[in-house]
C-alpha cells in the first residue's frame, strides 16, 4: 500500500476541515491510531497542532496509558483538555462497580462527556463545529459504514443510511444549526498500515502495545473491558510480523462492549459514541 | 505497491454485496465466521441484516500481495442513492453488477450515468448469478451487446466484461469451469492486473488550490510542480510573486498532493489559486453545467462565483430527472471549475433525501 497516498489524503482532509471550520477539536485516546493521526496533524500544520486535543478519561484506563498521554502532550506541546463524567465516577455508577451494564457504562463515561463537549460555552462561546476522530473502517462492522465526514444532529445521533452525498476531499459548505460534523481522516487505513506508518515515521507508541510476560494489548480501552492477547511481540517490527497471523482475528475481539446486544458498538455509535 | 478504490454499483438485489462478500472472504481469510451470509459481510448494520438490503455505503480496505483495494459497496435502492454518489465521487474504477437473469435495470443505468458525470472512471461490467442461467453463452452475448450499445452511447471506458457466480466464486476468484468462458480471466485477476489510469499531472501547468494559512500557506497541488524562486500568478487577485519556500510530503503525481508554500510578498489565503506565470489559465465568462436532481419537488438553484451570484432556473422534477444542461454567464472571469459552486437558493426549503449531481465545464 502506498502510505504516501494515504497520508496525503488524511492531511488534505485535516487541512480542509480546519481551514473551513476553525471550531474544530480532536479526540485522542492515546492509542496507536489517534496518535498516528495526531502525528499527521503536526505534519499538516508544520509542526504545531492548532486546535484543542481532547482525551475522555473514564478513570478506568491503564495508568501506563495516562502516563504516556501526559508525557506526549508535554513533549509535543499541544492544548490537551481532559473531560470525564465526574458525577458517574464519584457515585460509582459504572460497570466495574456493578451498577451498570457495559453498554450503559460506555454511554455514561464516554458518550456523555463527548456530547457535553460539543455544546456551546465549552470551547469558546459557540458550539464545536467539527470533532476529528481517529477511527478506521476495518476496526468493526458499524465503523465500516462511516463516511469521512459524518453529520451528527443536535442530539449527536448517527443515522448512516441518511448521510448526505459527499464529494471526495470537500467539506459541506455549511453545518445546520445545532449539528456538528465528525471527521474520520484515517477511515481507509488498516491496522497493519497504521503499524507500518508508525514504524516509518518513528512515532512514539504507548508501551502497553509491547509484550511483557508474553502478553500485550492489541486494542486499548478501559481495563475491565479490554483484554490483552498472548504475544511475544515487544517491538513494532515484531508486531508487524505477528500481524500476518493476527489478521485472521478481529482486532477488537478483546473489547467487551462490541459483543453486547448482538452488535453493541452500532447501538452505542447511533447514540453519539465515537 | 498499488491502491485501487473500487465503487460497486448496480440495481437492487443484483448481487453487489454478495460479490463484495465473496471478494472480502477471500482477501480477509479467516476473519468472518463460516456460516455468515456473504452479503452480510459488508451489510453490517442490524437493519440491513434484518431486511437483507444494503442501506448505507460500506467501506473496506484489504490487500493481496502488493495490491491494496478499498471496496465501496453502495446501496442499490433509489432512496439510498447518496451512498452511490459518495462512492463514485472517490472511486478509481466502477464495477457495475448486472444480474444475468434481469439484465440492465433502472439503477444499473442511473449508476452508470452518475459515475460518468462525477468522475468518468473505467467500468468493469460483471454479470452476476450466471449459474442461475446455467452459464448460458447466448444470454451472456445478449447482455454484452446491450453493454456495448451503452458504451457507444455514453462513451465510457469499459475495462472488461466478465461473468460469474458470487455464491461459488466461479468467475470471481477462479476461472469459470464452463468451456464457453474458459478464456475469461477471473475478476480478482483483472483487479490485480489493473494499473489505473495514467495521469500525467506533473507535466501539466502548475495549479495549487490554497486551503488556508497557519504561518505558512497550505493547500493541494492540483497539477504541475513547484520550486523555490519560481515566478507565479495568484488568482483571483491577479498578482505576480516569487515562491520563497515549498514544503511537500514527497514526490507524488496524484491528488490530493498536500503542499506548504510561502511567497515573497503576497500573503496567501483560503480560496487563492497559484498558477505558473508562464502558463496561466484562460479566463472565461461562460460555464456549462450538467445537472441531475433526485427529488419530487422543485428547488431553485443558483451558481455562486467570487463576485457574482447567478440564479438558475428551478429544476422541476418528478422522480429522477434526465440530465439537464444549463449555460451560466458570469459578469467577471472564471479561471477554473473550482471558482464556481452550486448552491440552493433557499436552504430552508431543503429536505432529507434531496440530492443533486452536477458537473461543470468551462466553455
Amino acid at each position: 500500500m502506498d502510505l504516501l497516498k494515504l497520508e496525503s489524503q488524511t492531511i488534505h482532509w485535516i487541512r480542509e476541515v480546519y481551514s473551513q471550520y476553525p471550531r474544530t477539536i480532536m479526540l485522542w485516546s492515546a492509542g496507536k491510531d489517534s496518535t498516528a493521526l495526531l502525528w499527521m496533524v503536526r505534519k499538516a500544520f508544520f509542526g504545531k497542532i492548532p486546535f484543542p486535543v481532547v482525551h475522555i478519561d473514564t478513570s478506568f484506563k491503564p495508568k501506563e496509558l495516562i502516563q504516556f498521554r501526559d508525557e506526549l502532550a508535554n513533549q509535543w506541546g499541544f492544548d490537551l483538555r481532559i473531560f470525564s463524567n465526574q458525577d458517574a465516577i464519584l457515585e460509582k455508577n459504572t460497570f466495574p462497580d456493578h451498577k451498570l451494564s457495559r453498554m450503559d457504562c460506555c454511554r455514561e463515561l464516554k458518550t456523555r462527556p463527548l456530547l457535553n463537549l460539543v455544546k456551546p460555552k465549552v470551547f469558546g462561546d459557540d458550539r464545536v463545529q467539527v470533532v476529528i476522530v481517529g477511527l478506521r473502517s476495518d476496526e468493526e462492522g458499524s465503523r465500516s459504514k462511516e463516511r469521512f465526514v459524518s453529520t451528527r444532529n443536535a442530539d449527536s445521533l448517527w443515522d448512516p443510511a441518511s448521510e448526505p452525498p459527499q464529494m471526495d476531499g470537500y467539506f459541506p459548505p455549511a453545518i445546520p444549526e445545532g449539528y456538528h460534523l465528525r471527521l474520520h481522516p484515517i477511515l481507509e487505513w488498516t491496522e497493519v498500515l497504521i503499524w507500518e506508518y508508525t514504524k516509518q515515521e518513528n512515532i512514539p507508541i504507548n508501551p502497553l502495545y509491547f509484550a511483557k510476560n508474553n502478553r500485550r494489548y492489541r486494542s486499548l480501552g478501559c481495563l475491565p473491558c479490554s483484554g490483552p492477547i498472548e504475544s511475544g511481540a515487544d517491538s513494532v517490527d515484531k508486531i508487524l510480523l505477528e500481524m500476518q497471523s493476527l489478521s485472521l482475528i478481529a482486532e477488537r475481539k478483546g473489547r467487551g462492549q462490541d459483543s453486547e446486544d448482538g452488535g453493541g458498538l452500532e447501538t452505542l455509535r447511533r447514540g453519539g459514541y465515537m | 505497491m498499488s491502491w485501487l478504490k473500487i465503487a460497486v454499483g448496480g440495481h437492487i438485489d443484483h448481487g453487489k454485496s454478495s460479490l463484495v462478500g465473496c471478494l472480502r472472504r477471500f482477501l480477509q481469510k479467516g476473519i468472518f465466521a463460516e456460516g455468515l451470509d456473504k452479503a452480510h459481510i459488508s451489510d453490517t448494520l442490524k437493519a440491513e441484516r434484518a431486511t437483507d438490503r444494503t442501506m448505507a455505503l460500506g467501506r473496506s480496505t484489504t490487500s493481496l500481495g502488493n495490491h491494496s483495494f478499498t471496496i465501496l459497496d453502495a446501496p442499490g435502492h433509489l432512496e439510498f442513492l447518496s451512498g452511490f454518489i459518495t462512492a463514485s465521487a472517490s472511486a478509481d474504477l466502477l464495477i457495475l453488477v448486472v444480474d444475468a437473469r434481469a439484465g440492465f435495470c433502472a439503477q444499473s443505468l442511473l449508476h452508470l450515468k452518475i459515475s460518468q458525470m462525477l468522475k468518468p472512471v473505467p467500468v468493469l461490467i460483471y454479470f452476476s448469478k450466471m449459474d442461475e442461467v446455467n452459464w448460458d453463452k447466448s444470454r451472456f452475448d445478449e447482455l454484452t451487446q446491450v453493454a456495448k450499445t451503452l458504451q457507444d452511447s455514453m462513451g465510457f471506458t469499459c475495462l472488461n466484461i466478465l461473468c460469474g457466480s458470487s455464491l461459488s466464486g466461479e468467475g470471481v476468484l477462479s476461472s469459470v469451469v464452463c468451456p464457453h468462458f474458459a478464456s475469461h480471466p477471473s475478476l480478482i485477476e483483472v483487479l490485480c492486473n489493473y494499473r489505473g489510469e495514467e495521469n500525467n499531472l506533473i507535466d501539466a501547468p502548475l495549479r495549487i488550490l490554497v486551503q488556508g494559512n497557519e504561518g505558512m500557506a497550505y493547500g493541494s497541488l492540483v497539477s504541475g510542480s513547484v520550486q523555490t524562486f519560481q515566478k507565479v500568478m495568484i488568482f483571483p487577485d491577479g498578482v505576480i510573486d516569487d515562491v520563497l519556500e515549498v514544503s511537500t510530503l514527497g514526490p507524488s503525481s496524484f491528488w490530493p498532493h498536500p503542499v506548504g508554500i510561502r511567497l515573497g510578498k503576497h500573503i496567501l489565503k483560503r480560496g487563492d489559486r497559484i498558477c505558473s506565470f508562464d502558463n496561466q489559465p484562460l479566463p472565461v465568462k461562460k460555464v456549462s453545467a450538467l445537472l441531475m436532481a433526485f427529488s419530487s419537488l422543485a428547488l431553485p438553484l443558483r451558481f455562486l462565483q467570487q463576485t457574482s451570484c447567478i440564479p438558475v432556473k428551478s429544476l422541476s422534477s418528478t422522480q429522477v430527472l434526465e440530465q439537464t444542461k444549463v449555460e451560466i454567464s458570469f459578469d467577471s472571469f472564471v479561471h477554473s471549475e473550482s471558482d464556481v459552486r452550486l448552491d440552493f437558493l433557499n436552504r430552508g426549503s431543503l429536505f432529507d433525501g434531496y440530492s443533486i449531481v452536477a458537473s461543470l465545464k468551462l466553455n
